[in-house]
């Protein structure tokens, strides 16, 4: 056993699973079976019970839709013969201050005596069509119909439209996931495939941007570029993006020991000092305080 | 599939007398998460982290509940070999989980997923939502626990 210390710290210690060989113990193929027919059945039971959830759901917002339809349409049936024409015409001069309507009674004014005529004519028929038209007059129907030339508001629309870059990172983000890509780059590594290992990160954080996939990809991307590719300021590069996307995340004690090692590996020696300033102060109990420390004083001792 | 995913559930798991139930649990994770897998990378990786990642669910919601997973190896009768002796290499296994029954969970799984997933540290970190110092010291101890425990059998 004591070789086995002589091994390295990388050294697995337990046996890989392959095939059906494993530490649990083995069942029966009958109990096998029963089991994956206990799986079926359970998932099956689950998916019955989502279905008949969903069923119940929309028989009830169809039922709901269905009656308050039909109170609404009795409601608009009934109002305009008790309201007659009054509530009409009254209505079409409210919205009459917003600017949208004032050109809109100076341009057309044979347009006008239409909405008052409608609904003498047409109150046997159109009138539940007319009156949510009618409803939403004040709001839309002055910008779209009329006076384009108020659609002040629409400047608000291009603002919410900004993040454009989006789209096809979510094409992407289609194809493979997180898990998926960072597995695919593990056994890579395995094959000491470095670079190619690299390119499924890169794929990676270019896919799942923002995910804490990509966030552990970043930081196992840069200490491969570090160690095995012999590109440090490519490595420092993706610490500090994985420091700025997450400050205070799981890995930034990780992302600063990088960025003070790749400044090293520039010879940057100020860079370094900081980094490593930077790693004692934020992350006063790293097991790296030692050596940290040591390095910082001899870099120090070197240019007072 | 199913022996995998028992096997892997029985390294993540103290004792054998829950691992089926796991392992159920397991495969309807497997199940509900197939519309995710697109083909592109390897199968057995990605049932793999599916699996662990239900274990986990499993655990904490367990813990949340204040039931314990304890290690309670095969009473006879209770979970027979059906299948007769198994082969030296399960036996290797075998004892393998035996000394991981001893461990802590944390540091269980952090060799687990290091050695039988082939986890880098800042995975196991984002997987087990720790930090990566966290993981190697875990590591650093399960190993060294690993084997003092393993010396201490073989003086046996």
């Amino acid at each position: 056993m004591s070789a086995e210390h002589s091994i390295g710290p990388e050294a697995p210690v337990l046996p890989r699973l392959s095939g059906p060989i494993g530490p649990a113990l083995p069942i029966s193929d009958d109990r096998a079976q029963a089991m994956v027919n206990d799986v079926l059945r359970e998932w099956d039971g689950r998916t019955h019970a989502r279905y008949r959830m969903l069923a119940r759901a929309a028989v009830f917002t169809l039922g709901f839709l269905v009656s308050g339809g039909g109170a609404y349409a009795v409601w608009q049936y009934y109002l305009p013969v008790s309201q007659d024409d009054p509530a009409p015409a009254e209505h079409r001069p409210a919205p009459a201050p917003s600017p949208a309507l004032v050109p809109a009674e100076d341009e057309p004014p044979d347009e006008e005596p239409p909405p008052e005529a409608v609904p003498a004519d047409e109150a046997t028929e159109d009138v539940p069509a007319r009156q949510p038209r009618r409803a939403r007059t004040p709001r839309v129907a002055p910008a779209v119909d009329e006076e384009p030339v108020d659609e002040e508001p629409v400047d608000e629309e291009p603002v919410d439209e900004e993040p454009v870059d989006e789209e096809p990172v979510d094409e992407e983000r289609e194809e493979r996931t997180g898990g998926e890509l960072l597995a695919e780059a593990n056994a890579l590594r395995a094959q000491r495939r470095w670079a190619d290992a690299e390119r499924v990160y890169a794929t990676l954080l270019r896919t799942h941007r923002g995910t804490s996939d990509a966030y552990a990809a970043m930081i196992a991307a840069a200490s491969l570029r570090l160690e095995k590719l012999r590109n440090p300021r490519g490595a420092l590069t993706l610490y500090r993006q994985a420091l700025r996307s997450r400050p205070r995340g799981h890995l930034a004690e990780e992302a600063r020991l990088g960025i003070a090692q790749c400044q090293r590996a520039l010879g940057n020696r100020s860079g370094e000092i900081q980094a490593v300033e930077e790693l004692l102060a934020r992350h006063p109990r790293t097991p790296h305080r030692a050596a940290a420390e040591a390095r910082l004083a001899a870099l120090r001792a070197d240019h007072p | 599939m199913l022996p995998r995913v028992r096997n892997l559930v029985r390294y993540l798991v103290p004792g054998d007398s829950e691992v089926d139930d796991f392992a159920q649990e397991s495969m309807i994770a497997l199940m509900k998460g197939l519309r995710s897998y697109r083909g592109d990378g390897a199968f057995v990786a990605w049932t793999d982290r599916v699996v662990s990642r239900s274990v986990f669910k499993q655990l904490r919601k367990r813990k949340r509940s204040r039931q314990r997973v304890v290690a309670v190896g095969a009473t006879p009768g209770d979970d027979p070999m059906e299948r007769g002796p198994q082969p030296d290499e399960a036996l290797a296994h075998r004892e393998a989980v035996a000394l991981l029954d001893e461990l802590s969970l944390e540091q269980r799984h952090a060799l687990v997923l290091r050695d039988v997933l082939e986890m880098t540290s800042p995975e196991i970190a984002e997987q087990l939502g720790v930090p990566v110092e966290t993981v190697r010291s875990r590591l650093k101890v399960a190993k060294a626990k690993f084997i003092a425990l393993a010396e201490k059998r073989g003086q046996r």
